[in-house]
């Protein structure tokens, strides 16, 4: 197991740091989600009687709410994607999929199963396998 | 599922791993002084429609059939990106990286399993 970095070197002031995007990142593309289905949700009913389904959901605030917090996600991702390796960014943004769910359970009041819960164990696990190494390097520097 | 379906989520699959190597690939010109914009415009260009392709394929998907059965193609991914970042991109692989993806592979079927 290599004891070196993996980031590139050179990323500027620190709230720019890679890892630090990465949170920033999952955290703006569970917000998104969440606003995504809060919106889509909210314009059922017009999407029903217009039969326009999908881009009836921009007539809620929400969804645009959504949109604008998706292209701060995507903007921090490229940030990302410009200093850590890609198999290692995918991994590590992987936190979505648990952020999701848990946000959709404590803020839609979406209900999670044993089996989502055993998955989201499984993706948990799965990033800190990835994840320690890469932090004892970073504490090494 | 028929073939046809089951061809468009493994399209849709490919297109999010190969939309991200494109992106990953253009980003990487970025760190050249000044940076080849003509080099990296074109790759950036096609990961915008690569990933593009992949959010109507999925969002289709999504319309035709039950979540549950589309969803678990999602682990498909982390399986594909340490693939094709390591035949793409070049990216070294450690058998703790190939663990730790599979794990996530394996979680987001499993929690996919779930979905109503």
């Amino acid at each position: 197991m290599s004891k070196e970095s993996a980031l590139r070197p050179g990323h500027g002031p620190w709230f720019l740091h890679p890892y630090l995007q990465i949170g920033w990142g999952a955290l703006l593309a569970t917000t998104s989600e969440l606003l995504l289905k809060q919106g889509a949700t909210a314009t059922k009913a017009l999407a029903e009687s217009s039969g326009w389904h999908g881009i009836s959901a921009l007539a809620s605030g929400w969804v645009w709410a959504g949109i604008l917090t998706y292209i701060a996600a995507f903007v921090s991702w490229l940030h990302v994607l410009r200093f850590v390796p890609l198999h290692i960014a995918f991994a590590l943004m992987s936190v979505v999929q648990i952020l999701v769910p848990l946000g959709a359970w404590a803020f839609l009041h979406e209900t999670l199963s044993p089996l989502q819960c055993a998955g989201i164990f499984l993706v948990v696990c799965g990033i800190a396998v990835i994840a320690k190494p890469l932090m004892d390097a970073e504490e090494r520097l | 599922m028929n073939t046809w379906i089951l061809l468009a989520c493994l399209a849709s699959q490919f297109c999010l791993a190969g939309g991200q190597i494109c992106l990953k690939h253009a980003m990487n010109f970025t760190h050249e002084t000044p940076p080849p914009w003509r080099k990296f415009l074109p790759i950036f260009a096609l990961g915008i429609a690569v990933l593009s392709g992949w959010f109507f394929l999925w969002v289709g998907l999504l319309q035709e059939l039950k979540i549950s059965y589309v969803y678990p193609f999602e682990g498909l991914s982390p399986v594909l990106m340490v693939l094709g970042a390591a035949a793409f991109l070049r990216e070294k692989l450690t058998v703790r990286s190939c663990v730790g993806m599979a794990l996530i592979a394996g979680g987001v079927a499993l929690a996919s399993l779930a979905a109503p």
